[in-house]
């Protein structure tokens, strides 16, 4: 049991850190357990409140204000009923648990105008509705149960992650207990145990669970909005009155936020509406500049127009638009969706790919694992003399540059105009990271006008044991390069998983390809300028060595270096694969 | 007590690419085999990622309990079986009786003139004076 609960290999600073974690997890856990289960039992025991018919004697909306100074609508109702011959009067809409903060008497509270409305309209004065009495103490009543939804909700989540972990450790003390770490194996994998397919598998189902977390974010955060903000295109402008404006402040793990608060009043089919929806969810601005902006636009006791849904006249926003970019998480949202489908994917194809692979039906091709035979003369020039990449990196540059450009012409803006430079932490990083793109993309359109070579092989593949002409010639401004060195080299190239063991097992993964060079041979050095800029040499390979060999984590690499200085820029460094068949090959 | 066993009728676990290796399967199960499956591979291991790749299968099916299959297998041109620092690759034949997945595993060496190729790291000092080329890790 000990083994299973902390092993103590490794139980250094950053495993004790671990550890602390996960006492946290586990106690936010069971508090999360102890609520549910709290929520449960009060839900269960209102089951056998009876219901009885009331009258709302008087409701209104009430205008609060939290502490921060946030406002907030209550909407106090007074109801009478009548149970075992007795006349009562009670007030609370519903029960509050009393741990999940202060009790409010029982009134509901709202951040919308709207949802305040809805409640008002439920309970009107005067209407007739049901309220629940407690039995055993008749002047205890609500007009609304608690729900059983929210402690199933609150018992099933620390559950379910509880159960998830708990299997994980213990299916990984089973695995180490029927394989101890010191049995090494000495004999090759069995095919029974693929890794290709484990990985496989694996990607197909973090992936699933990835793409489904993303594509939730994504269309709660973005796409539910976005559309929403092109169907109140058809909205109709009508005229409102500002009433009250301002900002109201939230503190956020990520710094403190700005949202505009500014209750307004317009006539519809000739009924009165109150709002303080704004903007559509996640469209309102959350700056600091942002929104004092947009609160300008709309003083208190002024006039402007609001876009009303013609279908539900309680829907009415101040601005319709829906900023593409209007914070970082629906990005993240996305590309979390993007790399859960790219991993199914590759996770499927994989599958596939050695599904079919598992039962071949004739001999094995050739050129399968190892190099294509290639008789003929091939020519190749490096990636940096590329048009497209050339192309790629200015298009990547312009628009790395003008993301970079839009944030300076920001801050320079709101610093002018409102005195104030803001960013977050989490700007910062992101900036960091297009400067460094921007810095990248110029480096590549630069490498661009340095001199390229260009080389002509004599024919596209070549046997251990013989040899292959090299010619080469340079293009661009030759008289820049000052100095060159060819040279082959081969090399074994492979994934490497570094682990890092924890207090409490692995910690983490990380997959990292790792070389291995077994053989390097010098095969030119120039001494003048008319050397460096064309030559032929031969190139002989070795006899007892590797061919190149293609599998999907190990490979067997040759390659023809080209090294040099070059004026102006940084060194040259170009690598060319020669593809190398077994000896005696043709 | 299931027994599932390969036997190599070549004198030698040294073969060349191409060349034909003959062997056969023996099995004692306790029930009839629904199939057993005998597959010609190869697998890398060392510090990198494993991976294995299958070049050819032989299935026999509706099997008796007690049974000796001879198989024959064209051994294909590549790869070779080698000795690297990172990784090295071993040739194999395994047999798989399904249902109950009882496995039996006979390793051999494929490479030319029947040996392993070692690839150990170069000691290139003329190289090295020329290049300054170091074995990136």
């Amino acid at each position: 049991m000990r083994a299973f609960l902390c092993r103590k290999r490794g139980l250094k600073g950053s495993g004790l850190i671990g550890g602390l974690g996960l006492v946290a997890i586990v106690l936010c856990m069971l508090g999360l357990l102890v609520m549910g289960v709290w929520n449960i039992c009060c839900a269960a025991g209102q089951r056998s409140w009876q219901a009885v018919p009331c009258k709302i004697e008087s409701s209104r909306i009430e205008e609060t204000f939290d502490s921060k100074g946030n406002r907030r609508f209550r909407v106090p109702v007074k109801y009478s009923y009548e149970f075992g011959e007795k006349k009562f009067t009670g007030h609370r809409t519903s029960m509050s648990l009393r741990f999940l903060g202060p009790d409010r008497g029982g009134a509901g509270e709202f951040t919308k105008w709207t949802a305040a409305e809805d409640e008002l309209k439920r309970y009107a004065p005067g209407s007739a509705s049901q309220c629940y009495v407690n039995p055993r103490d008749p002047n205890e009543a609500a007009l609304r149960r608690l729900s059983l939804t929210h402690g199933i909700v609150l018992t099933v989540i620390p559950f379910g992650l509880g159960l998830l972990l708990f299997g994980y450790r213990i299916s990984g003390w089973l695995r180490r207990k029927r394989e101890p770490a010191e049995a090494k194996p000495t004999s090759v994998l069995s095919i029974m145990s693929d890794p290709a397919l484990r990985e496989a598998r694996q990607a197909l189902l973090w992936g699933g669970l990835l793409a489904i977390m993303g594509g939730f974010c994504t269309a709660f955060l973005f796409v539910e909005p976005l559309l929403l903000s092109r169907a109140a295109k058809s909205w109709p402008e009508v005229p409102c009155m500002i009433l009250e404006s301002g900002m109201r402040k939230d503190s956020t793990r990520h710094g403190d936020e700005y949202k505009p608060d500014v209750l307004y009043e317009f006539e519809f089919a000739g009924k009165k509406h109150r709002s303080n929806q704004t903007h559509f969810e996640n469209g309102e601005p959350d700056s600091l500049s942002d929104t004092a902006r947009f609160v300008a636009r709309f003083p208190a006791g002024g006039k402007s127009v609001c876009y009303v849904n013609p279908k539900n006249p309680r829907q009415s926003v101040l601005d319709r638009s829906f900023p593409l970019i209007s914070s970082f998480y629906p990005l993240i949202g996305l590309c979390m969706f993007g790399g859960g489908v790219a991993g199914v994917g590759w996770g499927l194809w994989t599958i596939c790919r050695r599904k079919s692979r598992s039962a071949p039906a004739g001999p094995v091709a050739p050129g399968l694992w190892g190099a294509p035979s290639n008789p003929n003369p091939v020519t190749l020039r490096p990636l940096s003399a590329s048009i497209a990449v050339l192309l790629a990196s200015l298009v990547g540059l312009v628009i790395l540059g003008a993301i970079l450009g839009w944030r300076v012409l920001r801050f320079w803006h709101n610093w002018r105009e409102l005195g104030v430079i803001e960013f977050s932490l989490f700007e910062i990083l992101i900036l960091l990271f297009v400067l460094a793109g921007v810095g990248w993309c110029a480096l590549r359109c630069w490498k661009y006008f340095d001199p390229q070579p260009k080389l002509q092989l004599g024919r596209g593949s070549v046997a251990l044991g013989d040899a292959v002409e090299l010619e080469w010639n340079f293009t661009g401004p030759v008289g820049r390069l000052r100095s060159l060195k060819i040279g082959l080299e081969g090399r074994e190239e492979g994934k490497v998983v570094q682990e890092e063991q924890g207090a409490y097992g692995v910690k983490f993964k990380t997959e990292k390809l790792a070389k291995e060079l077994f053989y390097s041979a010098a095969l030119f050095t120039s001494q003048t300028q008319a050397d460096r800029a064309q030559g032929r040499i031969n190139v002989p390979l070795p006899r007892d060595r590797m061919p190149t060999f293609n599998g999907d984590k190990t490979q067997i690499v040759w390659v023809i270096q080209f090294e040099g200085d070059v004026e102006w820029s940084t060194p040259m460094k170009h690598e060319f694969p020669l593809n190398v068949l077994p000896a005696g090959a043709k | 007590m299931n027994k599932l066993q390969i036997k190599f009728l070549n004198q030698s676990r040294g073969f060349c690419p191409g060349e034909v290796l003959q062997g056969q399967v023996q099995w004692e199960l306790a029930e009839p085999a629904k199939r057993v499956e005998v597959r010609l591979f190869w697998a890398t291991s060392g510090t990198g990622v494993a991976e294995t790749g299958v070049a050819s299968t032989i299935q026999f099916d509706h099997c008796a309990n007690q049974d000796t299959r001879p198989f024959n297998f064209q051994l294909p041109a590549f790869p070779f079986s080698y000795q690297g620092c990172l990784m090295s690759l071993d040739w194999a034949v395994e047999a798989i009786c399904t249902p109950g997945n009882v496995t039996a595993r006979e390793e051999f060496i494929l490479g030319p003139e029947r040996k392993k190729v070692l690839l150990h790291p170069t000691d290139a000092s003329s190289a090295s004076s020329l290049f300054h080329l170091k074995p990136a890790v």
